[in-house]
């Protein structure tokens, strides 16, 4: 469903590091020739150099996707200043999906703040451009458990938008589609969906949205009810 | 989507988040909290196990791997003196330091070598001689590390300070002779042999008796002190003649005479007689019935007798002598037969007045198919009465009464005595 890159371990291995991985193995191998408890010493002070200097940069760029150096705090607001301008340069299109698949405005607030929250924390390495389509994946992913949460999978809230007549699904195909510019195998990958699946969503929700009523009205609002769509 | 609907989505998208904008700088700061505490988390997790892993390492390391012993690396050789008179000897002491801080005295394995032998010599034992006046090395070699000690003999002759004898305490059996020997120790530290003669006398020649070559004899038991003398000074030497060890003289056996009824059993013990006029029980001594195999009793390796048949028979105690032979005990067992019944006559019930006498009879029958007539008479109420060892019943005064004869346990046929006195 929502992938988020590779770990790119190969990248993590500089020079440096493996002369530092080296030599705490050899003060490690040094200790263990040392006799009885002086050989805490030189083993202690081996593997917490592994850790340390090689382990914990590694895991820190790999996992977090933090720039290498011992510091933490720095690496941090790098990072996030970082997510900020790549969030901020996709917040429009990120703002429009929201609301177009949130009836209810604070919703669509609430999740899409959830959803750049969790891909800042989860996402590693480089932030690539994937990063806008794991960002949906993680909004799709909340909009499902808050209408789950609601006890209803679809239908209109007090404030629905134009697209609320729409099942939550064909809601979410129409909008990945036309607004977000995902292919349909994307936005089955996305879904956990098969394309099939999610044609189907789209044929559906296409009939009420294709063309403009006589009286100048989208077929949308055409739409008596969406519970006679499951009929 | 046609294009007039997709105007409005939009354009109703665009007024919702004009009204409700999303807090993007707060999202994110929040997203990195959660990767500083995640981060935090897998270090202190990370170091953690380091630190298991050291503990593990080492107490792998220490159970697996034993310590190195330790290395010789210097050895230190000391004496009471480093200044000889020619002919005087003393021992060498060699002292190894080890690599884990250690020394210990090496005696084992130790080579001693003398750098000039024609001033000093060295034996295996690290005992060096002097020899002539002059200077030598003396070193002690072992697994390729070496110590040495300066030795300086000198001409003039060292002082006599001390003598000693040796052995300086010594046990010897009554009879025996010991070989003492005299030395002395000098004022160069050194110990040789005493010039001149040398003066031997016993605190106790009873005991131990010393003659002018330093030879003690053992005379009697006790401890008697030797002692050498020359030129005022002493030396002393105790020696102790144990007691001769006692041996056993004599054996008997206890009880000497066995009285036993068929089917009961008695123990005897063997009784030890010693060259010093004690005597103790011992239980080292072998039983057996005289005749061998004899049908009247049988005694089991603990001197348990049974009683098997009618008749006599002798139980020996055999235990090996000091010199060689065979000392004995012996206890005579006599079988009698167990008394079957005993029939007192008349039966009664009897009615004498009192004052009268009424004479009763008991006849004993035997295992073996004898009568006797040796029985124990008693009254129930001797007060209303009373009978003699002869079964003569005297009558007291009014009253019921029973009359028993018992033998070996046996009772016989109750007799009812009724005194009453006469109407008339």
């Amino acid at each position: 469903m929502c992938e988020l890159p590779k770990r790119r371990f190969l990248s993590s291995l500089n020079p440096l590091r493996l002369v530092l991985a080296v030599l705490a193995l050899a003060v490690v191998a040094a200790g263990w020739l040392l006799p009885e408890l002086v050989s805490a010493i030189p083993i202690g002070a081996g593997l917490l150099t592994l850790v340390a200097a090689v382990l914990l940069p590694a895991v820190k760029e790999i996992e977090f996707g933090l720039s290498p150096g011992f510091k933490l705090s720095p690496a941090l607001k790098d990072r996030e200043a970082e997510l900020r301008s790549v969030f901020e340069l996709q917040r429009g299109d990120m703002e429009y999906c929201a609301h177009l698949l949130c009836p209810d405005p604070e919703t669509a607030r609430r999740l899409l703040q959830a959803a750049w929250s969790q891909a800042a924390a989860a996402w590693r390495g480089p932030l690539t451009p994937q990063l806008r389509v794991y960002t949906l994946c993680v909004l799709i992913r909340l909009i499902r458990k808050d209408e789950i949460w609601r006890g209803s999978g679809r239908g209109p809230l007090p404030e629905g938008g134009l697209l609320a007549s729409l099942a939550l699904e064909e809601r979410i195909v129409v909008v990945l589609h036309e607004f977000a510019n995902l292919t349909f195998a994307e936005i089955a990958g996305l879904t956990d969906r098969t394309t099939a699946e999610v044609l189907s969503s789209w044929a559906a929700a296409h009939a009420l949205t294709r063309g403009p009523s006589l009286d100048g009205k989208p077929a949308l609002e055409e739409r008596p009810s969406p519970d006679e769509d499951l009929k | 989507m046609n294009r007039e609907l997709r105007q409005r989505l939009l354009d109703e998208a665009d007024v919702r988040s004009a009204g409700y904008p999303a807090d993007l700088a707060g999202a994110v700061g929040a997203g990195m909290v959660r990767v500083r505490r995640k981060f935090m988390w897998a270090s202190v997790t990370a170091v953690a196990v380091a630190l298991a892993l050291t503990v593990a390492f080492v107490a792998w390391r220490i159970a697996v791997i034993p310590p190195p012993p330790p290395t010789l690396e210097s050895i230190a050789v000391t004496s009471v003196s480093q200044s000889l008179r020619p002919a005087a000897t003393i021992p060498l002491t060699a002292t190894g330091r080890y690599s884990d801080g250690s020394s210990r005295r090496l005696r084992d394995g130790v080579e001693w070598a003398s750098s000039n032998p024609a001033v000093a010599t060295v034996d295996s034992a690290g005992v060096v001689t002097a020899v002539a006046a002059g200077t030598a090395e003396l070193t002690a070699t072992l697994t390729g590390v070496s110590g040495q000690l300066v030795l300086v003999v000198q001409a003039g002759g060292a002082k006599l300070t001390g003598v000693h004898v040796s052995p300086e305490t010594a046990t010897v059996d009554q009879g025996g002779i010991l070989q003492l020997l005299a030395e002395g120790s000098y004022s160069d530290g050194s110990r040789g042999k005493l010039k001149g003669p040398v003066q031997w006398t016993s605190s106790n020649p009873g005991i131990v008796a010393v003659d002018g070559t330093g030879i003690a004899a053992a005379v009697a038991p006790g401890t008697a002190t030797i002692t050498a003398s020359q030129a005022g000074l002493r030396g002393t030497s105790v020696i102790t003649v144990p007691p001769a060890p006692k041996v056993v003289t004599a054996l008997s056996v206890n009880p000497a005479q066995l009285t036993l009824k068929e089917g009961q059993t008695a123990q005897l013990e063997a009784v030890a007689t010693y060259s010093d006029g004690s005597s103790a029980t011992v239980g080292n001594v072998t039983w057996e019935t005289s005749p061998p195999g004899s049908t009247v009793a049988e005694v089991d390796a603990t001197g348990l007798v049974t009683a098997r048949g009618i008749g006599s028979t002798a139980i020996v105690a055999t235990l090996p002598g000091a010199g060689g032979q065979l000392l004995t005990g012996r206890a005579d067992v006599a079988v009698v037969p167990t008394v079957k019944s005993i029939k007192v006559s008349p039966a009664g019930p009897l009615q004498p007045e009192p004052g009268t006498t009424v004479q009763l009879t008991a006849v004993v029958s035997y295992s073996d198919g004898s009568r006797g007539s040796v029985v124990e008479w008693a009254s129930s109420r001797p007060l209303v009465a009373s009978v003699d060892s002869s079964g003569l019943v005297t009558a007291v005064k009014e009253g019921d009464v029973e009359i028993t004869a018992t033998a070996d346990g046996v009772t016989g046929n109750p007799v009812t005595i009724l005194v009453r006195t006469s109407p008339d």
